[in-house]
């Protein structure tokens, strides 16, 4: 497998390298750009005219090998050299509430016959990441891996674009189902956060609406333990997410992020579904543990990996949020994850509205908040 | 290195990888200047960015820090007030282990089983335990709960009233038997003590005390207490005699505290108690009674029966035929009383055995009274005693019962008052108020005491032992008539004081409540009677008599005043008078003489009522006597008034003597002729047989139908009379069969005591050409018979006859026995004109002739509207068929006189004698009589008096010495007139 990754900041760059990009010859074009490129049909002309398999998505911020730049278009190339292929399934999601329903259409919709993996973007808003990774899981065999991840508009929240054969759509689900028995996959997710203070139960919640933990209501808790940064709150939300556990207490490496606060209701709104009697527990985070994150992610997705050799693609798909709360130093993690790679291994990717990855090979697909979370591909001959 | 700060070190001085950093580093020590690759400015630059990460580093270390302290603040906070809580929860924990435990042991001795010990503090265990064992007493007392219920139902269900008291005599049970009987709720007793509620008297109602009362000493002892001399008092304060067993109750101690009783209400049982006590006392007084009666009738059966023995054996053994003679003449006097006694007991016997039943049939009050009359007058004359009927009822009283006990308790009731009575008078009462007819005996006698009129009921006792030595008879009478009229609803009773007469009385309800409209026509009133009477009276001793008269003519609407002849001045003029004279030979001569001289011509005195028989009182009057006087016996009836009183008597009292339906021409009709009689009632058998023999009839008479059936077969009847309501085959039933056989042309008669136009209906259904409802008169009976037994016409082929009375009857039936005269009365019918002089002439004629039944139809026509029921046509009818008989029956005399056959002769002298003898043995009642009536029958056989002496014999035969020796005189009376 060759792969081959591009950064431009105008779209006349890409056109300048389209002869180039065609020689390549990808089986796969991945494009993520800034939402102002989703804007016209232009990037979506230049693409279809390159006559190639092509997705993409707008971002929070674009990732390709150790940059992370905004306002720009990242590509990156993949073309098999092997039998492996791709096929693009396309699902259009009308609202939240028909997530689940839209992951269970798309997952129908892929053919299952050597697939290896899947990789997966999806609109930003209006859709419950949640609902729609479970609603896809439903007809695909377990072993098959999906990450990918929400798209952003640079922390706008206001639009967001996904790409595929149809066209620029802020409501379709793209997905890229990879066939070929000689692709290999290697999953990593680590957020880096740490928590803090006892585990308290939900006692009550609706979907991503934190009403109660420990019969009290959130927000008094949460603001509790902020102590003078609740002043702060509902940005600083950002900094101290909580960890989800289970039914039984057992860390399960999720975290939701807080999104905003009702203070009529003294609620917590999440990005991303809680359920009653599961417990949450305070997180904080630096900008080093977010970087420290990312080693523990890339060491995770290369752990099965024995033979360093072969070329590799990394796709990364990281949060909004740590972007945020790292500033200036986000381009770290990406260094710090590029570390532990291969020198040659092609690195793309973008900061999203929510990631999608197992925590590790075999492990379920889910959604992550204030993570980072990679997809490793290569051939192996 | 710590990798935060190689990462930093790396970032500040672009060093590539940690391996060149730590090379850096460690050249920084070795090399002064230069050696490291980086200028000062590249050293300076990496400081200015390394210095910042390290501050951001240390503030964001310092926030963690503070983070985590307040977190971990917190979380001690927490962890202090969840382990105080946790403390509190734990001893409470404690606590309820504790309690647990104490309650788990609780249990567990309740339930017999040995306690758990204190280390047992498993909570989870212990719940199971306390669990299971809750369950275990659940179960029990569930268990508890169903021998509760089952035990509750015993008590629920037993008769017996079941109570128990505390230590404290406080109520804590009663089953419902003892609510019901005590009338208190357990809830309501248990406010007070049960011995003061309940069981405070005793049984004379004086205050029985708690600490004296016997069931509280005996169950306070621990001993089980019975009685059945306690009473117990209900809610409503009623005492009531109980039986009670009463168990003590032991405390746990096992002292007695309290009891359980079971108590029944046993005055029921006291009363059957009572009530046989006292019905024992009757039966031994019934046995007394009943001793003594046999001592009494032994007595009364002995002293004949001795007598028939004894002058049996004495005639056996003589050879002189009159001493014999005389001796089997006391035998037969002494069998005689016999034979009464012993009917009178069997009789009495039938009454105890229930034996009677009672009919409830339609008959007339009047018929039923005036049958009584003719029974007692002779023996209350030959007492001197007056007899007097008071009925204070229309003589039409139609009513529903048994007429034939009413007239048997009657007869006995009269019977006894003329029995016991010596002077003054026996008199019956009759009242009816509305249905209820009330009959009294009056009597002037010797009175009963308060204390034998006790006894005077019971069977086997007379008030007076000794009255049946004096007076005979055996005292049964008064108890079967008592029974008898108990048996039909009323009940005898007496009112009587001593030395001053009795009142026996019963009342009936018999009668139909009259409906208003009815009254009136019921009105008994004959069409033209006298509006003033005057009654002519002598001395105070018919002065009850007087008053009966007076009362009975005042209900008539005729004003009655009576004169006292001797001491009252007699006025000039009355329309009619009557004169009532006593059984005194110096106010009878008085009277004559008054007659003698006319003091009584203008007066127009024609009825003379005394206690006297019709013969003494002609006797009496001698030649003072003429046809034309009514003489009434007591007692009188209203019906036997009526005609004395109605101006229409005196050519009636004239042409009866000879005329058409005179006993004369009946006799020489019906002379003869045979009559079967089928009656059940042996009574009314004896009265028809009686009164068809007095017509010369030859009578057979038969009990009941399969015997008439049976009879009819063999031998031929002229007439049959029969009673409708006879056992086995009914009177309808023999009617039909005997008419529908071949040959059969005999008339049949019924005698029924049903009144209804559907009996007389089913009576002419089954053949019979006659209904007549007992009791019927013997000039009904009669009547009947004359109308029916001659069948078809014997036309008359004379023109004129010897006989002034017969050639009378013969021009009668020439005249009206013409088709145009049967035209005109025809015409009559349809035209309802009552005024023409056929009819006036008619009924003339018809009276002169004595065809009395015509004449009074023939009046029944020409009152109109005064006789009820019939229309105008139907009169007619009954007229035409009367006028019909009348012709038969003139046919059959004159033709009987040209048939008549030689009757024989008689020697008058010797029967004369035999006759005078006769009167005085009957007088004497001295049953030779019989033999020399015998003799006599012999004599006079084929005389037209045979007839006469038959009707003797039959009553000598059943010892009617009474009646016979009346039929004597009357015959003497006859032969002498002849």
């Amino acid at each position: 497998m060759q792969s081959k990754s591009y950064s431009f900041n105008h779209l006349d760059e890409l056109v300048a390298q389209k002869s180039s990009i065609v020689e390549f010859a990808p089986s796969l074009l991945i494009v993520y750009a800034a939402p102002s490129f989703f804007e016209n049909d232009d990037l979506y002309g230049v693409l279809k005219a390159l006559n190639v398999n092509f997705i993409g998505c707008s971002t929070a911020g674009e990732i390709v090998n150790k940059q992370v730049s905004n306002n720009s278009i990242s590509l990156v190339a993949i073309r098999f050299e092997t039998n492996a292929k791709v096929k693009i399934y396309t699902q259009r999601i009308d609202d939240m509430c028909t997530s689940f329903e839209t992951g269970v259409a798309l997952s129908s919709s892929i053919e299952k016959a050597e697939l290896k993996g899947i990789y997966l973007l999806s609109p930003g808003l209006g859709v419950n990441g949640s609902a729609l990774i479970n609603g896809l899981s439903k007809h695909l065999p377990a072993s098959i891996g999906v990450s990918g991840g929400l798209a952003g508009d640079n922390g706008d929240f206001n639009a967001t674009y996904v790409l595929g054969p149809e066209g620029i759509s802020s409501s379709n689900v793209v997905a890229v189902g990879f066939y070929g028995e000689h692709l290999q996959f290697g999953y990593g997710a680590s957020g880096g956060w740490r928590s803090f203070g006892p585990a308290r139960q939900i006692t009550r919640a609706k979907e991503n609406v934190l009403c109660e933990l420990d019969d009290k209501p959130a927000l008094d808790i949460y603001k509790h333990y902020l102590g003078e940064y609740a002043k702060d709150l509902p940005s600083i939300g950002l900094l101290f997410p909580f960890e989800k556990l289970s039914e039984t207490g057992q860390p399960t490496g999720l975290i939701r992020t807080i999104l905003g606060v009702e203070e009529n209701d003294k609620t917590l709104i999440l990005a991303g579904d809680v359920s009653e009697q599961q417990y949450l527990r305070l997180m904080h985070a630096s900008s080093d543990d977010l970087i420290d994150g990312a080693t523990v992610a890339v060491k995770i997705a290369t752990s099965n990996y024995s033979a360093q050799d072969s070329h590799q693609l990394a796709l990364i798909t990281s949060c909004v949020g740590r972007k945020l709360v790292m500033g200036d130093r986000v381009e770290e993690e990406i260094e710090e994850v590029e570390r532990f790679l291969p020198q040659d291994t092609a690195i793309a990717g973008f900061y999203s509205y929510g990631e999608l990855c197992p925590f590790s090979d075999g492990a379920k697909c889910e959604l992550h908040n204030q993570t980072l979370t990679i997809m490793l591909l290569r051939e192996i001959l | 290195m710590n990798s935060l700060l190689s990462r930093q070190l790396r970032k500040a001085f672009n060093i590539e990888s940690e391996e060149r950093l730590i090379t850096w580093l460690a050249s920084l020590n070795t090399d002064n200047d230069g050696t490291t690759g980086l200028s000062i400015t590249a050293l300076k630059q990496g400081l200015a960015l390394l210095i910042p990460r390290i501050n951001e580093s240390y503030d964001f270390h310092e926030r963690d820090l503070k983070l985590r302290d307040r977190s971990l603040r917190l979380s001690s906070d927490e962890l202090m007030s969840a382990n105080h809580k946790i403390r509190e929860e734990n001893k409470q924990q404690q606590r309820v282990i504790e309690t647990l435990r104490h309650s788990v042991n609780q249990l567990l001795v309740e339930q017999g089983k040995p306690p758990i010990d204190d280390d047992f503090t498993n909570l989870h265990e212990l719940s199971s335990l306390i669990l299971e064992l809750i369950n275990e007493q659940k179960r029990l007392e569930h268990k508890l709960k169903e021998e509760q219920a089952f035990h509750q139902s015993i008590t629920d269900s037993i008769g017996e009233g079941i109570y128990a008291v505390d230590g404290n005599g406080k109520a804590r049970f009663l089953n419902p038997t003892a609510s019901k009987l005590l009338g208190w709720t357990l809830e309501e007793l248990q406010q007070h003590r049960f011995h003061d509620t309940v069981h405070y008297q005793k049984e004379d109602g004086t205050l029985l005390a708690r600490d004296n009362s016997p069931v509280n000493i005996a169950t306070k002892k621990g001993e089980i207490y019975r009685s059945y001399e306690d009473v117990f008092t209900n809610k409503q304060g009623k005492m009531f005699p109980i039986s009670i067993i009463a168990v003590p109750l032991l405390d746990k101690d096992g002292n007695p505290s309290g009891h359980v009783g079971v108590f029944n209400d046993i005055s029921e049982q006291r009363a059957n108690a009572r009530k046989l006590q006292l019905a024992y006392e009757e039966a031994q007084k019934a046995n007394k009674a009943k001793s003594e009666f046999l001592a009494t009738v032994s007595h009364e059966i002995r002293t004949p029966m001795n007598a028939i023995i004894g002058l049996t054996h004495l005639a056996l053994n003589t050879q002189d035929a009159a001493t014999k003679h005389a001796y089997l003449e006391k035998v037969q006097g002494s069998s005689s009383s016999l034979l009464e006694l012993i009917n009178g007991i069997l009789d009495f016997s039938k009454v105890e055995a229930n034996k009677i039943d009672i009919v409830n049939e339609s008959f007339s009050l009047s018929k039923l009274i005036e049958k009584l009359g003719p029974i007692f007058q002779v023996k209350a004359r030959e007492k001197h005693l007056q007899l007097l009927f008071d009925i204070r009822c229309s003589p039409n009283t139609q009513c529903k019962g048994d007429s034939d006990k009413i007239y048997q308790v009657l007869v006995n009731l009269i019977g006894n008052a003329i029995k016991f009575t010596e002077t003054g008078y026996v008199m019956l009462k009759v009242v009816r108020e509305r249905r209820f007819v009330t009959f009294e005996v009056h009597d002037s006698g010797m009175g009963i005491s308060e204390e034998n009129k006790v006894k005077l009921f019971n069977a086997f006792e007379q008030a007076d032992n000794t009255i049946s030595r004096r007076y005979g008879g055996t005292g049964l009478g008064l108890t079967i008539g008592k029974r008898l009229v108990e048996l039909m609803g009323g009940e005898l009773t007496l009112e009587s004081t001593v030395d001053s007469g009795s009142i026996f009385a019963f009342t009936l309800d018999l009668c139909e409540e009259d409906n208003p409209k009815d009254i009136t026509n019921n009105a008994p009133l004959p069409v033209s009677i006298s509006e003033n009477v005057l009654c002519l009276t002598a001395g105070c001793e018919v002065e009850l008599g007087v008053s009966v008269l007076h009362d009975a003519l005042t209900r008539m609407g005729v004003t009655c005043s009576t004169i006292d002849m001797e001491s009252e001045q007699l006025p000039q003029f009355a329309a009619q008078a009557m004169a009532f004279l006593p059984d005194n030979d110096r106010l009878w001569k008085r009277f004559l003489n008054l007659l003698r001289f006319g003091d009584f011509d203008h007066l127009n005195l024609r009825t003379i009522i005394s206690p006297l028989s019709k013969l003494d009182v002609k006797k009496r009057m001698g030649k003072q006597y003429k046809e034309s006087f009514n003489i009434l016996e007591l007692p009188f009836t209203d019906s036997e008034l009526i005609p004395c009183i109605s101006p229409s008597n005196e050519s009636r009292a004239t042409t009866n003597e000879q005329g058409l339906e005179s006993k004369y021409w009946r006799r020489k009709r019906l002379g003869g002729k045979r009559a079967l009689v089928v009656d059940d009632d042996l009574i009314s058998l004896e009265i028809s047989q009686q009164i068809l023999i007095d017509h010369d009839m030859e009578v057979t008479t038969v009990t009941n139908g399969e015997q008439a059936l049976e009879l009819c077969q063999h031998v031929h009847f002229d007439v049959v009379l029969l009673d409708c309501f006879l056992p086995g085959i009914d009177g309808f039933e023999v009617a039909e069969r005997l008419s529908q056989a071949d040959h059969w042309f005999t008339p049949i008669i019924a005698l029924s005591a049903d009144e209804s136009s559907k009996g007389r209906q089913r009576a002419l259904i089954a053949g019979m050409c006659e209904h007549l409802v007992k009791p019927a008169t013997p000039d009904e009976i009669v009547h009947a018979i004359d109308m029916h037994i001659h069948a078809g016409y014997k036309e008359v082929s004379t023109s004129h006859c010897d006989d002034p009375k017969l050639d009378r009857m013969l021009q009668f039936y020439n005249t009206y026995r013409q088709p145009t005269i049967m035209t005109k009365l025809l015409d009559l019918m349809t035209k309802e004109d009552i005024n023409s002089t056929l009819l006036d002439d008619l009924l003339d004629d018809a009276i002169e002739i004595g065809a009395t039944t015509l004449a009074l139809s023939l009046k029944n026509i020409l009152k109109g509207p005064s006789i009820k029921h019939l229309t105008f046509a139907e009169r007619v009818s009954v007229m035409s068929m009367q006028l019909d008989t009348t012709f038969r029956l003139i046919a059959h005399s004159i033709n009987m006189k040209h048939t008549t056959h030689v009757e024989g002769t008689y020697d008058k002298t010797s029967v004369s004698r035999l006759i005078d003898s006769i009167v005085e043995l009957l007088k004497a009642y001295d049953a030779e009589a019989i033999n020399q009536i015998n003799q006599l029958a012999n004599d006079m056989q084929d005389t037209e008096f045979s007839h006469n002496v038959s009707g003797i014999r039959q009553s000598v035969g059943i010892y009617d010495f009474d009646s016979a020796l009346d039929a004597m005189l009357q015959l003497r009376e006859d032969i002498n007139h002849e």
